[in-house]
Protein backbone atom coordinates (compact mmCIF):
# COMPACT_ATOMS: atom_id res chain seq x y z
CA UNK A 1 0.00 0.00 0.00
CA UNK A 2 1.14 3.22 -0.84
CA UNK A 3 0.20 6.49 1.82
CA UNK A 4 0.07 10.18 1.29
CA UNK A 5 1.92 11.52 4.87
CA UNK A 6 2.58 15.33 3.48
CA UNK A 7 1.18 17.71 1.56
CA UNK A 8 2.01 21.15 -0.21
CA UNK A 9 0.60 23.96 -2.22
CA UNK A 10 1.86 27.04 -3.11
CA UNK A 11 -0.26 29.47 -4.65
CA UNK A 12 -0.58 29.53 -8.58
CA UNK A 13 0.25 33.53 -9.56
CA UNK A 14 2.28 35.10 -11.55
CA UNK A 15 5.22 35.41 -9.72
CA UNK A 16 7.14 37.50 -11.36
CA UNK A 17 10.17 37.73 -8.84
CA UNK A 18 9.92 33.76 -8.43
CA UNK A 19 11.82 30.84 -10.50
CA UNK A 20 11.57 27.07 -10.82
CA UNK A 21 13.76 27.16 -7.76
CA UNK A 22 11.50 29.51 -5.45
CA UNK A 23 8.59 27.82 -6.62
CA UNK A 24 9.65 24.68 -5.62
CA UNK A 25 11.21 25.20 -2.72
CA UNK A 26 7.57 27.03 -1.56
CA UNK A 27 5.44 23.82 -2.58
CA UNK A 28 8.11 21.86 -0.31
CA UNK A 29 8.07 23.87 2.67
CA UNK A 30 4.63 22.46 4.51
CA UNK A 31 6.29 19.01 4.21
CA UNK A 32 9.72 20.08 5.82
CA UNK A 33 7.52 21.69 8.59
CA UNK A 34 5.37 18.70 8.99
CA UNK A 35 7.00 15.05 8.73
CA UNK A 36 10.76 16.47 7.29
CA UNK A 37 12.53 15.06 4.48
CA UNK A 38 14.86 12.90 6.41
CA UNK A 39 13.79 9.58 5.12
CA UNK A 40 13.01 10.73 1.73
CA UNK A 41 15.49 8.03 -0.83
CA UNK A 42 13.44 9.43 -4.30
CA UNK A 43 12.53 12.89 -5.50
CA UNK A 44 10.51 12.68 -8.70
CA UNK A 45 10.02 16.57 -10.60
CA UNK A 46 7.09 17.05 -12.77
CA UNK A 47 7.71 19.90 -15.60
CA UNK A 48 6.60 20.57 -19.34
CA UNK A 49 8.43 23.20 -20.53
CA UNK A 50 11.45 24.05 -18.18
CA UNK A 51 14.02 22.75 -21.07
CA UNK A 52 12.29 25.67 -23.75
CA UNK A 53 10.86 28.18 -21.37
CA UNK A 54 14.33 28.56 -18.51
CA UNK A 55 16.67 26.52 -20.88
CA UNK A 56 16.98 23.90 -17.94
CA UNK A 57 17.28 20.35 -18.17
CA UNK A 58 17.91 17.66 -15.48
CA UNK A 59 15.94 19.49 -13.34
CA UNK A 60 14.92 17.23 -10.38
CA UNK A 61 18.48 17.31 -9.77
CA UNK A 62 19.39 20.74 -9.86
CA UNK A 63 16.05 21.44 -7.53
CA UNK A 64 17.02 19.70 -4.57
CA UNK A 65 20.10 21.19 -4.16
CA UNK A 66 18.26 23.76 -2.02
CA UNK A 67 16.48 20.50 0.28
CA UNK A 68 19.97 19.46 1.08
CA UNK A 69 19.09 15.88 -0.47
CA UNK A 70 22.46 14.08 -1.34
CA UNK A 71 22.34 10.07 -2.51
CA UNK A 72 18.80 10.02 -3.16
CA UNK A 73 17.18 9.17 -6.67
CA UNK A 74 16.11 11.50 -8.78
CA UNK A 75 14.10 11.74 -11.34
CA UNK A 76 12.22 14.40 -14.10
CA UNK A 77 8.97 13.32 -15.84
CA UNK A 78 7.73 15.24 -19.00
CA UNK A 79 4.26 13.81 -19.88
CA UNK A 80 2.40 16.87 -20.92
CA UNK A 81 -0.50 18.40 -18.39
CA UNK A 82 -0.68 14.84 -17.10
CA UNK A 83 2.75 14.69 -15.80
CA UNK A 84 2.01 15.04 -12.52
CA UNK A 85 -0.69 12.20 -12.50
CA UNK A 86 1.82 10.46 -14.48
CA UNK A 87 4.68 11.37 -11.68
CA UNK A 88 2.37 9.78 -8.82
CA UNK A 89 2.06 6.96 -10.81
CA UNK A 90 5.54 5.88 -10.64
CA UNK A 91 5.96 6.66 -7.22
CA UNK A 92 3.36 4.19 -6.33
CA UNK A 93 5.32 1.95 -8.57
CA UNK A 94 8.52 2.33 -6.94
CA UNK A 95 7.35 2.11 -3.52
CA UNK A 96 5.15 -0.79 -4.51
CA UNK A 97 7.89 -2.41 -6.24
CA UNK A 98 10.27 -1.88 -3.11
CA UNK A 99 12.76 0.23 -4.70
CA UNK A 100 11.84 3.36 -2.83
CA UNK A 101 10.84 3.86 0.62
CA UNK A 102 9.69 7.62 0.81
CA UNK A 103 9.13 9.42 -2.83
CA UNK A 104 9.08 13.42 -2.40
CA UNK A 105 6.91 14.27 -5.86
CA UNK A 106 7.00 17.91 -6.56
CA UNK A 107 5.15 19.55 -9.81
CA UNK A 108 6.52 22.92 -11.27
CA UNK A 109 6.19 24.81 -13.88
CA UNK A 110 6.99 28.79 -14.67
CA UNK A 111 5.26 29.97 -17.66
CA UNK A 112 5.36 33.69 -16.96
CA UNK A 113 8.97 34.76 -18.31
CA UNK A 114 8.28 35.70 -21.71
CA UNK A 115 5.16 37.31 -23.85
CA UNK A 116 1.73 34.75 -24.57
CA UNK A 117 2.97 34.45 -28.15
CA UNK A 118 6.49 32.63 -26.70
CA UNK A 119 4.02 29.98 -24.65
CA UNK A 120 2.00 30.08 -27.33
CA UNK A 121 4.26 28.26 -29.26
CA UNK A 122 5.47 26.35 -26.08
CA UNK A 123 1.89 25.24 -26.32
CA UNK A 124 2.56 24.18 -29.80
CA UNK A 125 4.80 21.53 -28.67
CA UNK A 126 1.77 19.47 -27.09
CA UNK A 127 0.65 18.61 -30.82
CA UNK A 128 2.56 16.88 -33.26
CA UNK A 129 5.50 19.25 -33.86
CA UNK A 130 6.38 17.93 -37.90
CA UNK A 131 2.39 17.16 -39.26
CA UNK A 132 0.16 19.58 -36.88
CA UNK A 133 2.73 22.36 -35.63
CA UNK A 134 4.26 23.03 -38.35
CA UNK A 135 1.09 24.15 -39.54
CA UNK A 136 0.37 26.60 -36.96
CA UNK A 137 -1.67 24.45 -34.94
CA UNK A 138 -1.45 24.33 -30.57
CA UNK A 139 -2.79 22.52 -28.25
CA UNK A 140 -6.01 25.72 -27.82
CA UNK A 141 -6.91 25.34 -31.84
CA UNK A 142 -6.73 21.66 -30.96
CA UNK A 143 -9.15 21.95 -28.13
CA UNK A 144 -11.09 24.39 -30.05
CA UNK A 145 -12.16 21.51 -32.91
CA UNK A 146 -12.62 18.96 -30.22
CA UNK A 147 -14.97 21.65 -28.60
CA UNK A 148 -16.94 22.65 -32.10
CA UNK A 149 -17.27 19.10 -32.50
CA UNK A 150 -19.12 18.21 -29.24
CA UNK A 151 -21.35 21.58 -29.20
CA UNK A 152 -22.17 20.04 -32.99
CA UNK A 153 -23.03 16.50 -31.35
CA UNK A 154 -24.84 17.52 -28.97
CA UNK A 155 -26.53 20.79 -29.78
CA UNK A 156 -25.03 22.52 -26.78
CA UNK A 157 -25.02 26.19 -27.24
CA UNK A 158 -22.07 28.77 -26.67
CA UNK A 159 -24.40 29.89 -23.15
CA UNK A 160 -24.99 26.35 -21.98
CA UNK A 161 -20.85 25.75 -22.95
CA UNK A 162 -20.38 28.97 -20.83
CA UNK A 163 -21.68 27.58 -17.61
CA UNK A 164 -18.37 25.62 -17.19
CA UNK A 165 -16.36 28.34 -16.49
CA UNK A 166 -18.61 30.11 -14.42
CA UNK A 167 -18.97 26.88 -12.09
CA UNK A 168 -15.49 27.13 -11.73
CA UNK A 169 -14.79 30.47 -11.04
CA UNK A 170 -17.42 30.02 -8.36
CA UNK A 171 -15.23 27.09 -6.79
CA UNK A 172 -12.46 28.83 -6.84
CA UNK A 173 -13.18 30.74 -3.56
CA UNK A 174 -13.03 26.99 -2.41
CA UNK A 175 -8.93 27.67 -1.77
CA UNK A 176 -6.61 30.28 -1.25
CA UNK A 177 -4.00 29.08 -3.55
CA UNK A 178 -6.47 28.83 -6.51
CA UNK A 179 -5.04 31.98 -9.17
CA UNK A 180 -8.31 33.29 -10.20
CA UNK A 181 -10.62 34.11 -7.33
CA UNK A 182 -13.74 35.45 -7.72
CA UNK A 183 -17.02 34.46 -9.76
CA UNK A 184 -17.69 35.30 -13.28
CA UNK A 185 -21.29 34.99 -15.41
CA UNK A 186 -22.21 34.02 -18.11
CA UNK A 187 -22.52 37.30 -20.05
CA UNK A 188 -18.72 37.93 -19.17
CA UNK A 189 -17.98 34.86 -20.79
CA UNK A 190 -19.88 35.58 -24.00
CA UNK A 191 -17.94 38.80 -24.30
CA UNK A 192 -14.36 37.73 -23.83
CA UNK A 193 -12.82 37.59 -27.20
CA UNK A 194 -12.27 34.05 -29.16
CA UNK A 195 -9.25 32.59 -28.63
CA UNK A 196 -9.95 30.05 -31.28
CA UNK A 197 -13.33 29.65 -31.80
CA UNK A 198 -15.43 28.46 -30.23
CA UNK A 199 -13.07 28.80 -27.38
CA UNK A 200 -13.11 32.20 -25.93
CA UNK A 201 -10.54 33.58 -23.26
CA UNK A 202 -13.02 33.16 -20.79
CA UNK A 203 -12.61 29.54 -21.03
CA UNK A 204 -8.55 29.26 -21.33
CA UNK A 205 -6.51 28.69 -18.06
CA UNK A 206 -4.57 31.46 -16.62
CA UNK A 207 -1.09 31.68 -17.87
CA UNK A 208 0.09 31.15 -13.89
CA UNK A 209 3.29 29.42 -12.11
CA UNK A 210 2.73 27.00 -9.34
CA UNK A 211 4.05 24.12 -7.08
CA UNK A 212 2.40 21.48 -5.16
CA UNK A 213 4.55 18.71 -3.59
CA UNK A 214 3.20 15.29 -1.97
CA UNK A 215 5.64 12.94 0.24
CA UNK A 216 4.42 9.25 -0.62
CA UNK A 217 5.58 6.15 1.67
CA UNK A 218 5.01 2.63 1.40
CA UNK A 219 4.25 2.45 5.31
CA UNK A 220 1.38 3.56 6.96
CA UNK A 221 1.90 5.88 10.29
CA UNK A 222 0.35 7.96 12.45
CA UNK A 223 0.82 11.18 10.56
CA UNK A 224 -0.79 9.36 7.03
CA UNK A 225 -3.62 11.34 5.65
CA UNK A 226 -4.36 9.16 2.67
CA UNK A 227 -4.10 5.99 0.99
CA UNK A 228 -3.46 5.51 -2.93
CA UNK A 229 -5.91 2.68 -4.11
CA UNK A 230 -4.45 3.15 -7.65
CA UNK A 231 -2.93 4.96 -10.64
CA UNK A 232 -2.87 4.34 -14.34
CA UNK A 233 -1.38 6.13 -17.38
CA UNK A 234 -2.84 5.35 -20.89
CA UNK A 235 -2.24 7.23 -24.58
CA UNK A 236 -3.65 7.69 -27.90
CA UNK A 237 -2.91 9.08 -30.48
CA UNK A 238 -1.67 12.62 -30.82
CA UNK A 239 -2.64 13.46 -33.77
CA UNK A 240 -6.95 14.24 -34.18
CA UNK A 241 -6.67 12.97 -37.90
CA UNK A 242 -6.54 9.87 -36.26
CA UNK A 243 -9.38 9.56 -34.18
CA UNK A 244 -12.34 8.46 -35.09
CA UNK A 245 -14.82 10.69 -33.07
CA UNK A 246 -13.77 14.14 -32.13
CA UNK A 247 -16.30 14.98 -29.72
CA UNK A 248 -14.64 11.65 -27.27
CA UNK A 249 -11.40 11.16 -25.40
CA UNK A 250 -10.92 7.69 -26.00
CA UNK A 251 -8.04 7.65 -23.70
CA UNK A 252 -10.04 8.47 -20.62
CA UNK A 253 -12.70 6.01 -21.52
CA UNK A 254 -9.74 3.26 -21.73
CA UNK A 255 -8.54 5.14 -18.09
CA UNK A 256 -11.91 4.92 -16.39
CA UNK A 257 -12.07 1.32 -17.19
CA UNK A 258 -8.70 0.47 -16.07
CA UNK A 259 -9.20 2.34 -12.82
CA UNK A 260 -12.68 1.16 -11.77
CA UNK A 261 -11.84 -2.36 -12.57
CA UNK A 262 -9.40 -2.63 -9.56
CA UNK A 263 -11.33 -0.08 -7.27
CA UNK A 264 -15.26 1.30 -7.92
CA UNK A 265 -16.95 3.34 -10.30
CA UNK A 266 -16.84 6.87 -10.87
CA UNK A 267 -20.23 7.32 -9.71
CA UNK A 268 -19.64 6.12 -5.96
CA UNK A 269 -16.98 8.76 -5.75
CA UNK A 270 -17.18 11.43 -3.35
CA UNK A 271 -15.00 14.04 -4.93
CA UNK A 272 -14.11 14.38 -8.97
CA UNK A 273 -11.23 16.32 -9.95
CA UNK A 274 -10.63 16.30 -13.84
CA UNK A 275 -8.03 18.43 -15.76
CA UNK A 276 -10.88 20.83 -17.84
CA UNK A 277 -8.42 21.99 -20.16
CA UNK A 278 -10.06 24.98 -22.35
CA UNK A 279 -12.94 24.11 -20.23
CA UNK A 280 -14.22 20.99 -23.42
CA UNK A 281 -11.94 18.84 -21.37
CA UNK A 282 -14.63 19.18 -18.63
CA UNK A 283 -17.71 17.89 -19.75
CA UNK A 284 -16.17 15.19 -21.80
CA UNK A 285 -14.22 13.57 -19.51
CA UNK A 286 -17.00 13.62 -16.70
CA UNK A 287 -19.34 12.66 -19.17
CA UNK A 288 -16.80 9.90 -20.38
CA UNK A 289 -17.09 9.18 -16.39
CA UNK A 290 -21.12 8.18 -16.58
CA UNK A 291 -21.38 11.13 -14.26
CA UNK A 292 -23.81 12.36 -17.13
CA UNK A 293 -25.17 10.97 -20.43
CA UNK A 294 -23.37 11.97 -23.30
CA UNK A 295 -24.31 16.04 -24.10
CA UNK A 296 -26.33 16.46 -20.61
CA UNK A 297 -23.07 17.19 -17.79
CA UNK A 298 -23.46 21.13 -18.24
CA UNK A 299 -27.72 21.04 -17.65
CA UNK A 300 -26.85 19.70 -14.64
CA UNK A 301 -23.99 21.99 -13.50
CA UNK A 302 -26.44 24.75 -14.67
CA UNK A 303 -28.83 23.08 -12.29
CA UNK A 304 -26.95 23.34 -9.45
CA UNK A 305 -25.13 20.07 -8.63
CA UNK A 306 -21.27 19.22 -7.49
CA UNK A 307 -21.40 21.94 -4.97
CA UNK A 308 -20.05 21.59 -1.71
CA UNK A 309 -22.32 18.73 0.33
CA UNK A 310 -22.96 17.03 -3.51
CA UNK A 311 -21.89 13.70 -3.90
CA UNK A 312 -19.99 14.00 -6.06
CA UNK A 313 -18.62 17.46 -5.82
CA UNK A 314 -16.70 18.67 -9.09
CA UNK A 315 -13.63 20.42 -9.48
CA UNK A 316 -14.00 21.94 -5.62
CA UNK A 317 -10.81 24.32 -5.94
CA UNK A 318 -11.93 25.92 -9.19
CA UNK A 319 -10.48 23.40 -11.96
CA UNK A 320 -7.65 24.54 -14.78
CA UNK A 321 -10.01 27.65 -15.30
CA UNK A 322 -9.95 29.16 -12.02
CA UNK A 323 -7.38 27.39 -9.68
CA UNK A 324 -5.04 27.27 -12.74
CA UNK A 325 -3.17 24.82 -15.05
CA UNK A 326 0.58 25.35 -14.32
CA UNK A 327 0.74 22.36 -16.66
CA UNK A 328 3.37 19.86 -15.46
CA UNK A 329 2.24 21.15 -11.86
CA UNK A 330 -1.14 20.61 -12.30
CA UNK A 331 -2.20 16.82 -11.74
CA UNK A 332 -0.14 17.12 -8.39
CA UNK A 333 -1.88 19.82 -7.36
CA UNK A 334 -5.22 17.95 -8.03
CA UNK A 335 -3.74 15.43 -5.78
CA UNK A 336 -2.67 17.36 -3.12
CA UNK A 337 -6.22 19.35 -3.11
CA UNK A 338 -8.63 15.99 -2.70
CA UNK A 339 -6.36 15.16 0.27
CA UNK A 340 -6.58 19.20 1.64
CA UNK A 341 -10.20 19.04 1.57
CA UNK A 342 -10.52 15.57 2.96
CA UNK A 343 -8.90 17.37 5.93
CA UNK A 344 -9.42 20.84 5.71
CA UNK A 345 -5.80 21.39 5.41
CA UNK A 346 -3.62 24.60 3.78
CA UNK A 347 -6.51 26.82 2.96
CA UNK A 348 -8.96 24.27 1.22
CA UNK A 349 -12.22 24.37 1.99
CA UNK A 350 -12.48 21.16 4.38
CA UNK A 351 -15.75 18.27 3.33
CA UNK A 352 -15.60 16.22 6.01
CA UNK A 353 -17.74 13.51 3.88
CA UNK A 354 -15.13 13.29 1.13
CA UNK A 355 -14.34 9.54 1.60
CA UNK A 356 -12.66 8.72 -1.59
CA UNK A 357 -11.88 10.91 -4.75
CA UNK A 358 -11.52 10.16 -8.46
CA UNK A 359 -8.84 12.48 -10.08
CA UNK A 360 -8.10 12.54 -13.50
CA UNK A 361 -5.82 14.36 -15.95
CA UNK A 362 -4.61 14.56 -19.97
CA UNK A 363 -1.64 15.76 -21.39
CA UNK A 364 -2.05 17.21 -24.94
CA UNK A 365 -5.42 16.80 -26.37
CA UNK A 366 -6.05 13.94 -24.99
CA UNK A 367 -2.47 12.41 -26.15
CA UNK A 368 -2.44 10.94 -22.91
CA UNK A 369 -4.68 10.17 -19.46
CA UNK A 370 -3.85 9.34 -16.43
CA UNK A 371 -5.22 9.20 -13.04
CA UNK A 372 -5.24 8.15 -8.89
CA UNK A 373 -7.99 7.04 -7.02
CA UNK A 374 -7.31 7.84 -3.19
CA UNK A 375 -9.06 7.29 0.03
CA UNK A 376 -8.42 8.83 3.23
CA UNK A 377 -7.05 7.25 6.20
CA UNK B 1 11.65 30.04 -31.18
CA UNK B 2 12.87 30.56 -34.94
CA UNK B 3 13.09 27.25 -35.89
CA UNK B 4 13.20 26.44 -39.88
CA UNK B 5 15.17 23.40 -40.51
CA UNK B 6 16.06 22.52 -44.51
CA UNK B 7 16.83 18.80 -43.56
CA UNK B 8 13.61 18.89 -41.13
CA UNK B 9 11.19 19.66 -43.82
CA UNK B 10 12.90 18.21 -46.43
CA UNK B 11 12.98 14.75 -45.00
CA UNK B 12 8.52 14.96 -45.07
CA UNK B 13 8.55 16.50 -48.17
CA UNK B 14 6.33 13.94 -49.73
CA UNK B 15 3.74 14.88 -47.00
CA UNK B 16 4.32 18.66 -47.29
CA UNK B 17 4.06 18.83 -51.23
CA UNK B 18 1.52 16.02 -52.04
CA UNK B 19 -0.75 15.19 -48.27
CA UNK B 20 1.26 11.23 -48.78
CA UNK B 21 -0.79 8.93 -45.95
CA UNK B 22 -0.77 5.55 -46.05
CA UNK B 23 -3.18 2.82 -46.61
CA UNK B 24 -3.12 -0.29 -44.52
CA UNK B 25 -3.76 -3.68 -46.86
CA UNK B 26 -5.14 -5.39 -43.99
CA UNK B 27 -7.75 -3.25 -42.98
CA UNK B 28 -8.15 -0.80 -45.80
CA UNK B 29 -8.21 2.12 -43.51
CA UNK B 30 -6.25 5.48 -44.78
CA UNK B 31 -4.58 7.74 -42.50
CA UNK B 32 -2.68 10.39 -42.25
CA UNK B 33 0.27 11.31 -40.91
CA UNK B 34 1.90 8.58 -42.35
CA UNK B 35 3.41 5.69 -39.34
CA UNK B 36 4.70 2.86 -39.53
CA UNK B 37 2.05 0.80 -38.39
CA UNK B 38 -1.90 0.97 -38.76
CA UNK B 39 -3.34 2.76 -35.64
CA UNK B 40 -6.69 1.23 -36.13
CA UNK B 41 -5.29 -2.55 -36.50
CA UNK B 42 -1.58 -2.66 -36.13
CA UNK B 43 -0.57 -3.88 -39.51
CA UNK B 44 2.55 -3.23 -40.51
CA UNK B 45 1.72 -3.56 -44.53
CA UNK B 46 1.00 0.11 -45.65
CA UNK B 47 0.95 1.20 -48.94
CA UNK B 48 1.52 5.49 -49.66
CA UNK B 49 -1.85 7.13 -50.28
CA UNK B 50 -2.26 10.47 -52.15
CA UNK B 51 -5.50 12.01 -51.84
CA UNK B 52 -7.81 13.51 -53.70
CA UNK B 53 -7.63 17.69 -54.52
CA UNK B 54 -11.38 18.09 -53.09
CA UNK B 55 -12.31 17.17 -49.70
CA UNK B 56 -14.36 18.35 -47.28
CA UNK B 57 -14.37 20.26 -43.61
CA UNK B 58 -15.30 18.14 -40.83
CA UNK B 59 -14.29 20.48 -38.30
CA UNK B 60 -13.07 24.03 -38.12
CA UNK B 61 -11.70 26.49 -36.00
CA UNK B 62 -10.32 30.40 -36.13
CA UNK B 63 -7.15 30.85 -34.26
CA UNK B 64 -5.98 34.08 -32.37
CA UNK B 65 -3.66 32.91 -29.99
CA UNK B 66 -0.99 31.76 -32.52
CA UNK B 67 2.82 31.25 -31.17
CA UNK B 68 5.80 32.64 -32.80
CA UNK B 69 6.61 32.66 -35.62
CA UNK B 70 2.60 32.12 -36.72
CA UNK B 71 1.94 35.53 -34.73
CA UNK B 72 2.18 37.77 -38.19
CA UNK B 73 -0.26 35.69 -40.01
CA UNK B 74 -3.13 35.52 -37.09
CA UNK B 75 -6.22 34.95 -36.98
CA UNK B 76 -4.92 31.48 -38.86
CA UNK B 77 -8.12 29.17 -39.95
CA UNK B 78 -7.47 25.37 -39.20
CA UNK B 79 -9.63 22.36 -40.41
CA UNK B 80 -9.61 18.34 -40.27
CA UNK B 81 -10.49 17.77 -44.00
CA UNK B 82 -11.99 15.00 -45.47
CA UNK B 83 -10.28 14.17 -48.29
CA UNK B 84 -11.28 10.81 -50.30
CA UNK B 85 -10.39 8.02 -47.54
CA UNK B 86 -7.94 10.17 -45.32
CA UNK B 87 -8.25 13.12 -42.44
CA UNK B 88 -5.68 15.37 -42.22
CA UNK B 89 -5.47 18.66 -40.34
CA UNK B 90 -5.30 21.42 -42.62
CA UNK B 91 -4.43 25.41 -42.36
CA UNK B 92 -7.52 26.87 -45.00
CA UNK B 93 -7.12 29.74 -46.72
CA UNK B 94 -8.92 32.23 -48.90
CA UNK B 95 -11.85 32.22 -46.58
CA UNK B 96 -13.73 35.54 -47.78
CA UNK B 97 -17.31 34.40 -46.23
CA UNK B 98 -17.06 32.72 -43.14
CA UNK B 99 -20.78 31.41 -42.53
CA UNK B 100 -20.96 30.43 -46.11
CA UNK B 101 -17.41 28.46 -46.54
CA UNK B 102 -16.67 27.24 -43.02
CA UNK B 103 -19.50 24.46 -41.80
CA UNK B 104 -19.61 20.74 -41.80
CA UNK B 105 -19.75 19.12 -45.42
CA UNK B 106 -18.31 22.00 -47.00
CA UNK B 107 -16.11 21.51 -50.01
CA UNK B 108 -12.72 22.37 -50.23
CA UNK B 109 -9.73 21.77 -52.80
CA UNK B 110 -5.92 21.78 -51.88
CA UNK B 111 -3.49 24.44 -53.22
CA UNK B 112 0.26 25.22 -52.52
CA UNK B 113 1.20 27.68 -50.61
CA UNK B 114 3.92 28.97 -48.39
CA UNK B 115 3.45 27.68 -44.76
CA UNK B 116 6.28 29.80 -42.69
CA UNK B 117 9.49 31.67 -43.02
CA UNK B 118 12.34 32.69 -41.60
CA UNK B 119 12.96 36.38 -41.54
CA UNK B 120 16.36 36.38 -40.51
CA UNK B 121 17.40 33.87 -43.30
CA UNK B 122 15.09 33.93 -45.88
CA UNK B 123 14.10 30.14 -45.52
CA UNK B 124 10.59 29.70 -46.81
CA UNK B 125 8.42 27.08 -46.36
CA UNK B 126 5.97 25.63 -48.74
CA UNK B 127 3.16 23.15 -48.46
CA UNK B 128 0.06 22.16 -48.95
CA UNK B 129 -3.61 24.16 -47.86
CA UNK B 130 -7.13 24.12 -48.74
CA UNK B 131 -9.48 27.12 -49.75
CA UNK B 132 -12.91 27.16 -49.69
CA UNK B 133 -14.02 25.45 -53.21
CA UNK B 134 -17.62 25.43 -55.37
CA UNK B 135 -19.67 22.58 -55.31
CA UNK B 136 -19.59 20.51 -57.71
CA UNK B 137 -22.87 21.26 -59.68
CA UNK B 138 -25.33 18.34 -60.98
CA UNK B 139 -26.25 18.36 -64.41
CA UNK B 140 -29.41 19.27 -65.21
ZN1 LIG C 1 -5.16 -1.51 -40.49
Amino acid sequence: MVYIRAIGLSKVERAYGKGLQEKFYEAVVPIMETTGLSEVDTVIVSNSFASLLQSQNLLASLLVEDLSLLNVTTLTVENGGAGGLTALHLARSLIKSGESRNVLVVGVEKTTDYNSEYYNAALSQLTNAEFEAIYGANIISQFAIIARAYLERHSVSEELFAEWPVFMHENSLNAKHSQLRFKITVDKVLASDYVSSPLRVLHSPPFGDGAAALLLSGERGEDSLARIEMTAVLNDTMELSLRGDLATLPSVKRLVERLQKKTFPPNQADYIDVLDKYSIAGPLMLETMGIADPGRILYEIKEGKFRPGDKPVINHTGGAKARGHPVGATGVYQVAEAVAAMHGLQGVRGLDYVEKAWILGIGGPGTVAAGAIVKRV
Amino acid sequence: MESLSISRFWRYRRAHYRLTGKKCLRCERVFYPPKRSCPYCGSMDLEDYDPPERGEIIAWTKLYETGTPYTPYRPIYLALVKLGDMTALLQLTDVTDEKKQLRKGAPVELVFRRIKEDGSHGLIYYGIKARPAQPIETQE
